[in-house]
């Protein structure tokens, strides 16, 4: 039990007599890796009034696959499509004016004390995507490069990111504000894809990270890649230590997040396109039928539908169906709605919601109040049924109020 | 109904035989003064509107000075109209510059409440546009960016500020660039651990206004304490005016100091507090007199509260119009008591120094102290509650047996003739320094030469520095860690962790309360019987790793109470004066262990049993006054006479210190040592109950003579023969002769 104390003991001593090196000795002779440069070919220094600011810059042809999308889709994005996913969609949008942006961060923390140490962007230009990556090599040079950085992003008419709106904005924002530079306005258009892709596929992913969206949209396997939580290690592992190897990685990894916001641009852009709708899966057609639907496309929302219904197994097809039958409800097409509500019970819709709408039908409509009565009757015992089961029952009272009136209006309408 | 009860009282020997000082406190009349010239006529005529066509003259000499620039301190009691002298300055400001904000801090969220709604009438009958609103723990996400950018009044509590503003001031730089005006209110509450976080607190506020170029005007609001101006500035670090003249007008009271008969003279025993205060308390709630009892501790409250139910029980109705009100009740628990208070349903309350001050609800009619609060401040602070406009109201403090009461109740001279006691901070204890420093360092870099306050910062941001948390480059100390420290860091305590109280008798377990992690061994070891709202649960485990005492719903006739076991070693010596005794303070490392708990009997307070308490060690590292006898100060005392003196000693020290410092009798202990591993003497030691300490050693180290004199006085007047409780403590533990010994020691410290 002594011999780690003891070990202990005899580092200390080596240490005090200079045997071996601390972190601090470290440090001094890494400096003379980074004499070098981290990447000789592509690395730039530009000198501004505040200072230098470092960035590297690298280009990706546009006629490449990331995964399954051709990166050039993305420049087929429409404002048409957008406005399917976006709550403020812009009137008119140019994918060639985009500026994709990822930051890496130390911490995941929002408030004053994280810093963003590597700002990527990228652009398209001459049919490549340009990255250029701005990297904080000591915090004193910080100012310059958010001056670059902030010039750059002036030059664009709309910004794409991945969850930018709650985290890369606002840290970039309180950057600006420590560094006294009067916030400039970014971009008017935002397009941040988190929200966007969460529409369209919220209930086909375990879950919305883009890691996760990469694998199950884009097809796109990262291998080798460093985990996003210890990227701020990394980094002060760099500043501290002058360690180098693990940082261009850090380097790589918000490379391919850029590439993915524009491959992931690329998929979105393709959502309208007929040939999207044959090979979607269930889900995605009866997401893209409701997304048509709220926007009002009413025609392109029963395709899609009915493509969900075709493909999808039986509680996909319930959920199609049930779809449906809302929008007809809406369009006040009682008999097509009417016959959604059929086929739902005939699927064995678990539930009352079928039996009750088709009952305020022949209630309403058809005026056979025999009929809604029935139909509001075996509504109840659905809602029993599940309420045996352990599930539902909140409907049990509204449902026994609804069949005592209309018992009521039964007897009213033919006295004796 | 009161003034029948007071008159037989007069007359009936059982009580007045038991009353020490019976003073009736005269009816004052009130000092106006009017408005100031320079208020807007809008904000005129809408205090007209509501009442107030005159200030009183404590009211316009605070809005005065506050309205010429500088920082003020207004020391009133309850209801006197304090709020005014804050909410008159800042809305006159922002009628005339529409932009300016304020910020007012208050003690806690239940604090803050009252206080909003009350503003809110007042802003509506000016007419003008000032959005307030309160930014804490329940504001809403959507709400929050709106009142960032649109709130001129931001009420907030220093927990909030410290987690969730400062860290974030990015997106507050509207109000910190607009910045006019910090209330403090409650200041009397910033003192200990508390205080000394909230001035750090108000070191980084202060940091942040100076990046946004703005330097706002503090207006403080206290309590009576010894030091108000004092601790102002020490919270501020900047000069402070002080305002105490009050102008506003108050009824007649009654003011009884009562103590309990004695039962047995020789041991020095008196019939316990407790059942007293039941007897008054039950008279006066009995008659509809509406009655807040005060007790000590938590445990008080719910002895007294199940004590009480029983003797209504035959009494239908009378049960509902009964509560409890302490920490660790939950809010929604808590309001209800308050509301039922305020709306007189409620007929008595038992309650902690919870419902001290601040919390609105209304005036009683009558209060009854169970045990000395432990400081003159406190005392009046409690007396306040009662006390309406008209007609008369009545105190009652019934003293316990603790050296400290019996001191009081038998000198009622001291109470009435002295200022209450000193509030203590120390903002450069260590710990919290260090750990404001990282939040601050988090907030904004620092430069070097930076200054924050008056603490010696460059050595700590250096050790921070080599400790990897901050990062030096270009002249500045960067934070370069991926954690968010003010999260870590709660300002309640020196460390941050809490124990929750899980009640298991049902299937669905809940959270009922929660204790803080040193006090955990003591109060919910397994076994402990812990109460909460009147119903007993004893605790079935402890799992201090996941920081969880898991309880169970039970009846017993007893409650427990547990045996603290302490050893204390010197780690440094700050300042020493060797004279005829030697007296030393300095910094030491203290381990408390609970080895064992005794079980008390209900009503006769006999103890029935006693069992193992298996927890680890805590260790703290704090500050402490030690005091030496060297040798042949002590000739002809064996080491046995010698220990029973340091015991008698250290019992009359511990509870005597808080006559000169304002606190709780908890926030100092004393450790007694025959031959002192430090300098082999016999020594006593009072040390600061808290990780870094928060300066009361300093103080007793200035003081120590005064307290040896009132010990001594205390010994005087004790009547037991060798030693009781309420002087050098019971004979089991002192020894016999345990008086004499204490004396004899006493002799030498102040002959």
């Amino acid at each position: 039990m002594t011999a780690p104390n003891q070990l202990q003991r005899r580092l200390q001593r080596m240490k005090d007599t200079g045997m071996i090196t601390s972190g601090s000795e470290l440090k001094k002779s890494a400096i003379c890796e980074e004499t070098l440069g981290l990447f000789p070919a592509e690395e730039k220094v530009e000198e501004t009034p505040s200072g230098n600011c470092f960035f590297r810059e690298t280009v990706v042809p546009l006629k490449k696959h990331h995964g399954g999308v051709l990166l050039e889709s993305s420049l087929e994005c429409t404002s048409s499509v957008l406005q399917l996913l976006m709550n403020d969609p812009p009137d008119d949008f140019q994918p060639y004016r985009s500026l994709f942006l990822d930051l890496e961060t130390t911490g995941l923390a929002c408030g004053t004390g994280t810093w963003a140490f590597l700002m990527g962007v990228g652009w398209f230009e001459n049919g490549l995507l340009r990255v250029r990556q701005y990297f904080l090599k000591s915090p004193p040079e910080e100012r310059a490069l958010l001056e670059h950085f902030t010039a750059t992003l002036q030059n664009f008419d709309n910004l794409v990111t991945f969850n930018g709106k709650s985290f890369d904005l606002p840290l970039v924002h309180t950057r600006q504000v420590l560094k006294g530079i009067s916030p400039v306005t970014s971009p008017d258009i935002h397009l941040d894809l988190f929200h966007c892709c969460r529409r369209m596929w919220k209930n086909c992913l375990p879950d919305c990270s883009l890691v996760s969206m990469e694998k199950n949209l884009l097809q796109f396997h990262r291998s080798g890649d460093i985990p996003g939580e210890e990227i701020p290690e990394v980094y002060f592992r760099y500043l501290r230590r002058g360690e180098t190897q693990q940082l261009k990685q850090v380097f790589e990894h918000n490379l391919l997040d850029i590439v993915s916001l524009v491959a992931l641009l690329g998929l979105v852009a393709k959502i309208e396109n007929i040939d999207f709708l044959e090979e979607a899966t269930p889900r995605e057609c009866c997401n893209l039928g409701i997304l048509h639907w709220k926007y009002g496309d009413i025609s392109r929302a029963e395709i899609c539908l009915q493509q969900a219904m075709e493909k999808g197994n039986r509680e996909e097809k319930n959920k199609a169906l049930y779809s449906l039958a809302l929008l007809h409800k809406q369009m006040r097409r009682w008999e097509k709605s009417a016959s959604c509500w059929e086929g739902l019970i005939h699927q064995g819709y678990p539930g009352p919601a079928p039996y009750v709408e088709l009952a305020k039908i022949y209630e309403h409509r058809i005026k056979n109040l025999p009929q809604a009565l029935r139909l509001t009757r075996e509504a109840l015992n659905a809602e029993l049924r599940r309420y045996q089961m352990g599930v539902g029952g909140k409907e049990i009272n509204p449902l026994k109020h609804r069949l005592r009136r209309l018992e009521a209006k039964l007897k009213s309408n033919c006295p004796g | 109904m009161l003034e029948e009860i007071i008159n037989q009282w007069k007359n009936d020997p059982e009580i007045i035989s038991n009353i020490s000082r019976w003073e009736i406190l005269p009816e004052k009349k009130a000092e106006y003064a009017s408005f100031p010239e320079w208020v807007e006529p809008q904000l005129k005529k809408a205090l007209q509107n509501r009442g107030i066509d005159k200030l009183y003259t404590h009211q316009a000499e605070a809005v005065e000075t506050v309205y010429r620039g500088n920082n003020a301190v207004v020391v009133t009691p309850t209801a006197s109209g304090k709020t005014l002298c804050y909410n008159l300055p800042v809305l006159n400001r922002i009628i005339n510059e529409p932009h300016a904000r304020a910020l007012y801090l208050f003690p806690t969220k239940a604090l803050s409440r009252d206080q909003v709604v009350e503003l809110l009438g007042l802003v509506e009958e000016t007419g003008i546009e000032v959005n307030t609103y309160t930014y804490d723990g329940d504001t809403g996400t959507s709400i929050r960016n709106h009142i960032r950018q649109k709130g001129h009044l931001v009420v907030t509590n220093p927990d909030m500020l410290h987690s969730g503003i400062l860290p974030h001031h990015t997106k507050w730089m509207r109000l910190f660039e607009n910045l006019r005006y910090i209330v403090i209110d409650e200041m009397h509450h910033y003192r200990g651990i508390f205080g000394s976080h909230l001035a750090n607190v108000i070191r980084r506020l202060k940091r942040i206004c100076r990046f946004y170029k703005s330097n706002p005007t503090f207006i403080l609001c206290s309590a009576t304490i010894a030091n108000p101006r004092e601790l102002a500035e020490t919270l501020l670090e900047e000069p402070v005016v002080e305002i105490s003249q009050n102008g506003a007008p108050h009824a007649q009271k009654h003011f009884l100091f009562y103590n309990p008969p004695v039962i047995n003279r020789e041991l020095g025993i008196r019939r316990s507090a407790m059942l007293e205060s039941q007897k008054l308390a039950a008279r006066l709630i009995q008659e509809g007199v509406q009655t807040i009892v005060f007790t000590r501790s938590r445990l008080g409250v719910e002895v007294l509260l199940s004590y009480l139910r029983e003797k209504f029980k035959s009494l239908p109705g009378h049960d509902s119009g009964l509560r409890g009100y302490r920490g660790g009740y939950l809010p929604n628990e808590r309001r209800a008591i308050e509301e039922g208070l305020r709306r007189g349903e409620i007929k008595g309350v038992i309650s902690t120094n919870a419902l001290e001050l601040g919390i609105d609800i209304g005036r009683l009619d009558a209060c009854v102290i169970t045990g000395y609060p432990g400081s003159i401040a406190g005392t009046w602070q409690q007396s306040g509650r009662a006390g309406r406009r008209t007609g008369q109201s009545l105190a009652v403090l019934v003293a316990s047996s603790a050296p400290l009461d019996q001191f009081m109740v038998n000198h009622p001279d001291y109470f009435w003739q002295n200022p209450p006691e000193k509030a203590m901070v120390n903002p450069d204890n260590l710990i919290i320094l260090t750990n404001h420093l990282r939040c601050a360092a988090f907030e904004l870099p620092f430069k070097e030469g930076d200054t924050f306050g008056n603490a010696p910062v460059q050595e700590i941001l250096d050790f921070l520095a080599e400790e990897e948390v901050l990062y030096r480059s270009g002249g500045q100390y960067h934070w370069m860690e991926n954690s968010f420290p003010a999260e870590e860091i709660s300002l309640r305590s020196a460390t941050s962790e809490n124990v929750v109280i899980v009640d298991n008798t049902e299937a669905q377990p809940r959270v009922i309360g929660e204790v803080d992690r040193f006090s955990a061994p003591m109060l919910v070891h397994e076994e402990a019987i812990y109460m909460h709202g009147g119903q007993q649960y004893q605790v079935e485990k402890l799992d201090l790793e996941e920081k969880k005492a898991y309880v169970r719903a039970v009846s017993v006739n007893y409650f427990t109470d547990s045996n603290l076991s302490v050893d204390l070693k010197v780690m440094e010596v700050f300042e020493e004066e060797k004279e005829k005794v030697h007296r030393h303070w300095g910094e030491v490392r203290v381990n408390a262990l609970v080895s064992m708990f005794k079980k008390i009997k209900f009503n006769t307070h006999e103890n029935i049993g006693s069992g193992p308490v298996n927890l680890p060690e805590t260790e703290m590292h704090t500050t402490a006054f030690w005091i030496s006898f060297p040798e042949g100060t002590l000739k002809g005392m064996s080491r046995s006479e010698v220990q029973s003196g340091l015991i008698g000693l250290s019992h009359l020290a511990s509870h005597l210190a808080p006559l000169f410092l304002l606190g709780d009798p908890r926030d100092m202990r004393a450790v007694s040592q025959v031959k002192s591993p430090f300098n082999e003497l016999p020594t006593l030691y009072l040390y600061d109950n808290y990780p870094g300490g928060v300066g009361y050693s300093q103080e007793l180290f200035k003081k120590w003579k005064e307290i040896f004199n009132t010990a001594r006085q205390r010994i005087y007047t004790c009547g037991c023969l060798e030693g009781c409780p309420s002087c050098v403590g019971p004979v089991e533990e002192v020894g016999e002769k345990g008086k004499e010994h204490t004396l004899q020691l006493l002799e030498v410290l102040c002959p």
